[in-house]
């Protein structure tokens, strides 16, 4: 049915709060060009991972190809699970695809910054498009240099049954003692509050990372900018603490399914579809999919915590890079241009169930994406350059590993909340 | 022939050994039954019973492929990677074997402890390297480069399996040829190389399997759907459907159908041939 | 006469044996056949692409394991200090700890179980084509469909669990794969599952080499059952074991991708071996230097079981052949 996270998007990125994307650039700008000297084919490295459904880039290619006849735009679609070591190891031996799927910021395997640091990622600030996109955007740019095109904007936060709350006589939590109650209410009435998938760090570290949106960042917006310059640390943080003490307060109340420990992405499909769990923290693209797979009605809430309400967490994950050793730049650098036409960035947000940066801003949010519950919060924290996915702009994948597999050894009572917080700091 | 007298005792273990069989295939009857549940939630139904409307269609959707290609088109390009570096492994792998242990002294106990050690190596170190390698030649997305590095890559397990059969291979028939006045080529081709029959089915076998089964290596080296071979279509339909446990039980069927229609008419020559060495 | 495959490693294992007329032939062929023997250049094929392809990329890659690299972009030279850290590092101790208990529960359970059902079927059983085909199915299964199939049956709705509680053991039902002490045993069970056909079949092959006239002697003689296995059967078969010893212990050491798929290491490790820390050191966690030393380690500890291994068959032979 649906992947609920993908790597390549799990770890993603960072506020593009002020970036104003672009709408209707890039293909004019495109035709403008000489196409004489554009011509052949390139290739393209993306996840594979919708199924039968065509993948986004896939789809982009197959537009872009009948608007410019004649050219070849060929989309490897590389399983998630193995996508990030495949770029890495094609990239680093100096091949590669002409333009890849890549993940904003830093903190992930196939994060464009990195790649850029490595010289594996082509500075685009030249291209046409560029100048649309706000110079601060973090994730996307190292100093003035831009390496990246943003695509669609995910959300994250808490999917949850609108049929199982209202059966349950609850509402949507805003803080823990709320949630605590919304876990009691399912309980009595045979079903379970919270689905999480135990076995999986990338939905571990989401439950997390929605708690610390709640106990740390909705207090301190620039926590990460201080912990960057060694002024904070994970594990003498009150706030980190109260973040996992507030996860293991849903656990060990019972909020989760039974061996959840051991479970998959596909026993969140099976709970939440079957009706038996009320909510799971995740990623919003995967909820079209899943509302017509098991035909229900779902939504979103932000994350809460002890202290109250969190908001919304989300970014733009999904960056598109060029290499910098493209065997025919001048094709990858027109469909680059495509991609961030109007048309391109419209086909993308569709395809990926994602909302585009206009519709968050202009309040004008399909209802198909099922996010209306958060669609005030996100504007808002937008428009306030609030809004971010944390762990993208850590220095490395291993900070987010860290907390999620250390979520998973709270969840079995292997490990404590102030283990979990040192083996964050020694992976920063 | 008392040995194979069918005896009372013998009638018992036949009937403990179909018990223990029977258990042994639970997992297969569940991908079994899986595979012909239509889709939904009764997939999550009782693992056992047999659902009332079976059905063949998670095959045809498996058949038709995941968004990495299609199962037909992985089928033909993992039979191609794998019959051509087998042939090759064959062909090159007892040659030199042969070469080794018949020339003796030191050369040939450091090329033997050579080969041993590259049994050990982690390959997954070099990976990078012979990634830039084989882009400098051109090999990288093409058939010629999996065969090349499938056949680098086995080529000590093959020379392990071969070298142990070789030294318990008689010389008898070498001599005989040899007073014959025939060449050393000529012996190895009409003479050796049959008698190697146990230890090649072995070396197919082992290596094909690898080959065949192998999934990391041609993503980085054949890139993603265009030649995607059999389990990276296989893997395709996990990350893409994720719970359509139907649909990749019937794509796994189907992929190891003919391994298992193949076993059980090579059953003989493979069991002579596992013996790796061993002669009867 | 059963002779070893894989005893170019262990040459003490001929050497004890009585010498036969056909190893003396040899001997002396191989000293004395001038100019017709087999030319050195044959092993050319064969030694440039294992050395293209194998040694020379591991090698070059190798140099990864003294340096920090993070697996992307310039490297820089530590010397031995990712070493220092494995063995410094607590954490690092429970990969190994996993990986030899591993490596052991398999070998033993995977060579005794082949053992036992190469025995069983043997060839008075009517049924044993039919059944040696089905204990050798799993071993065509490719390793990540395993996988799938297991990770249903260990699902806490799955299979397994929905069992145990039919039979009023509704107690025993747990997270199999979430479980901090039984998620490294779910994975031995499959990985037996998969690959004791294949030692099975070693096994079946070592047997029928052992001429039958000579268990019937000792039976003439009045050894019993259990005697003959062990005086006679089991060193006829020392060649059989050691291949699947070998074959077992290198499979058991190295294997990740079941380990990836069933459980990813989890919960919280518990069930991380060298291999798969090799794995998320290196394409993971940004720490290439570091685990590339592990996978050092590791080939260290391959070798060093294997010589054992060889060793001790070497050592079991001799005392049976005494």
């Amino acid at each position: 049915m649906t992947s609920w996270v993908r790597p390549g998007r799990t770890l993603a990125v960072a506020a593009v709060a002020s970036a104003s994307l672009v709408v209707g650039v890039g293909a004019s700008a495109a035709k403008s060009k000489s196409s004489s000297n554009v011509h052949g084919s390139i290739t393209v490295d993306a996840l594979a991972s919708s199924g039968n459904n065509l993948t986004p880039l896939q789809m982009e290619a197959n537009a872009f190809m009948r608007r410019y006849k004649g050219l070849t735009v060929k989309v490897e679609g590389i399983p998630d699970q193995n996508y990030n070591a495949v770029l890495r190891t094609q990239l680093q031996g100096g091949g590669g695809p002409d333009v890849y799927l890549g993940s904003a910021g830093t903190g992930d395997n196939a994060a464009i910054l990195t790649f850029a640091k490595a010289h594996l990622a082509a500075d685009l600030s030249s291209q046409p498009w560029a100048t649309k996109i706000a110079p601060n955007a973090s994730g996307y740019y190292i100093g003035k240099k831009l390496y990246g095109l943003p695509m669609d904007f995910t959300p994250y936060g808490y999917i949850y049954n609108v049929a199982d709350f209202k059966k349950w006589g609850v509402k949507p939590p805003t803080n823990l003692s709320q949630a605590l109650k919304v876990c009691a209410a399912a309980k009595a009435h045979g079903g379970i509050g919270f689905a999480i998938a135990g076995a999986v760090p990338a939905n571990t570290g989401v439950y997390a990372m929605e708690f610390a949106q709640a106990d740390v960042y909705a207090k301190q917006p620039n926590w990460d900018t201080l912990r960057r310059h060694g002024k904070v640390k994970f594990a003498t943080s009150k706030g980190w603490a109260q973040a996992l003490n507030d996860f293991v307060k849903m656990n060990s109340a019972g909020c989760f399914e039974p061996g959840a420990s051991g479970a998959g992405f596909d026993q969140l499909t099976q709970l939440l579809g079957s009706q038996q769990a009320g909510a799971v923290a995740s990623p919003t693209f995967s909820i079209p999919t899943v509302e017509s797979a098991a035909h229900l009605t779902l939504n979103v809430f932000g994350g809460f915590g002890s202290a109250g309400e969190g908001g919304a967490l989300g970014n733009f994950s999904n960056a598109i890079a060029m290499n910098p050793h493209a065997k025919n730049a001048p094709l990858a650098e027109k469909f680059l241009a495509f991609l961030a036409s109007g048309e391109g960035q419209h086909i993308y947000a569709a395809a990926d169930g994602d909302p585009s940066f206009n519709q968050i801003k202009k309040g004008t949010i399909p209802a198909k994406l099922g996010i209306s519950g958060i669609a005030k919060t996100l504007k808002q924290q937008t428009l306030a350059g609030s809004i971010s996915w944390p762990p993208a702009d850590w220095p490395n994948q291993a900070v987010y590993a860290a907390l999620g597999t250390g979520v998973q050894g709270l969840m079995t009572g292997q490990t404590t909340v102030s283990a979990v917080l040192k083996s964050m700091d020694a992976a920063w | 022939m008392s040995y194979y007298r069918y005896t009372p005792r013998t009638l018992l273990r036949e009937l403990v050994m179909v018990l223990i069989g029977l258990a042994w295939m639970v997992p297969i009857f569940l991908l079994l039954n899986v595979s012909i549940k239509p889709g939904g939630f009764e997939v999550y139904g009782s693992p056992f019973a047999v659902t009332s409307k079976p059905t063949l269609s998670n095959y045809s959707t498996a058949w038709q492929g995941s968004a990495v290609g299609s199962l037909g088109h992985g089928f033909v390009n993992s039979a191609i990677i794998t019959s051509i570096s087998v042939a090759l492994l064959i062909a090159i792998g007892s040659l030199t074997a042969y070469t080794i242990a018949r020339r003796g002294g030191r050369a040939s106990r450091l090329l033997t402890g050579l080969f041993t050690f590259g049994l050990a190596l982690p390959v997954q170190l070099g990976t990078i390297p012979l990634f830039a390698e084989m882009r400098k030649l051109g090999l990288v997305g093409t058939y010629s480069g999996m065969v090349i590095i499938y056949v680098g890559l086995l080529m000590p397990l093959t020379i392990f399996l071969y070298m142990g059969f070789l030294r318990s291979l008689p010389l008898d028939y070498e001599q005989a040829a040899r007073v014959d006045g025939a060449s050393p080529l000529r012996i190895f081709f009409r003479v050796v190389f049959p008698l190697l029959r146990p230890a090649t089915g072995t070396v197919a076998i082992l290596c094909g399997l690898i080959i065949w089964n192998d999934f990391f290596t041609p993503l980085i080296f054949l890139g993603g759907n265009s030649h995607a071979t059999l389990p990276v279509v296989i893997y395709g339909f996990v990350a893409g459907l994720g719970t359509e446990w139907n649909i990749i039980f019937a794509a796994v069927a189907i992929s190891v159908a003919p391994l298992v229609i193949f076993f059980i008419f090579a059953q003989r020559q493979l069991i002579r041939g596992y013996s790796g060495g061993i002669k009867a | 006469m059963a002779i070893v495959a894989g005893e170019s490693s262990a040459g003490a294992v001929q050497e004890r044996r009585p010498p036969e007329g056909g190893r003396r032939d040899r001997l002396r062929l191989r000293r004395g056949d001038g100019p017709r023997r087999v030319p050195w250049v044959w092993i050319l094929p064969g030694l440039v692409v294992a050395v293209a392809i194998q040694f020379y990329p591991v090698l070059s890659g190798s140099y990864y394991a003294f340096t920090s690299w993070s697996g992307i972009g310039p490297s820089h030279w530590v010397g031995l200090k990712n070493f220092s850290a494995i063995f410094s590092n607590s954490q690092a101790l429970g990969p190994l700890v996993h990986t030899l208990e591993l490596g052991f529960a398999f070998v033993i359970i995977a060579n005794v179980l082949g053992l036992a059902l190469a025995v069983g079927l043997g060839n008075a059983l009517r049924t044993r084509n039919f059944l040696r085909a089905l204990f050798f199915a799993p071993v065509v299964l490719t390793p990540l469909a395993t996988s799938y199939i297991w990770a249903y049956i260990f699902q806490y709705t799955g299979p397994l669990n929905n069992v145990l509680s039919a039979l009023g053991l509704g107690s025993l039902q747990q997270a199999w794969l979430g479980s901090p002490t039984w998620a490294l045993w779910t994975i031995l069970v499959v990985l037996v599952w998969q690959n004791a056909g294949l030692s099975m079949v070693i096994y079946l092959a070592g047997l029928q080499a052992i001429p039958s006239e000579l268990d019937e002697a000792a039976a003439v003689d009045g050894a019993s059952a259990a005697y003959r296995f062990r005086r006679v059967t089991l060193p006829m078969l020392m060649p059989a074991i050691l291949i699947n010893l070998t074959l077992t212990m290198i499979y058991a050491l190295r294997v990740f991708d079941q380990i990836l798929a069933l459980t990813n290491g989890g919960p919280f490790g518990a069930s991380d071996t060298l291999a798969t820390a090799v794995w998320k050191q290196t394409f993971v966690n940004d720490n290439y230097g570091y685990g590339a030393a592990l996978a050092l380690l590791l080939t260290v500890m391959v070798l060093l079981i294997a010589a054992a291994q060889w060793g001790l068959v070497g050592w079991f032979n001799r005392r049976a052949s005494a």
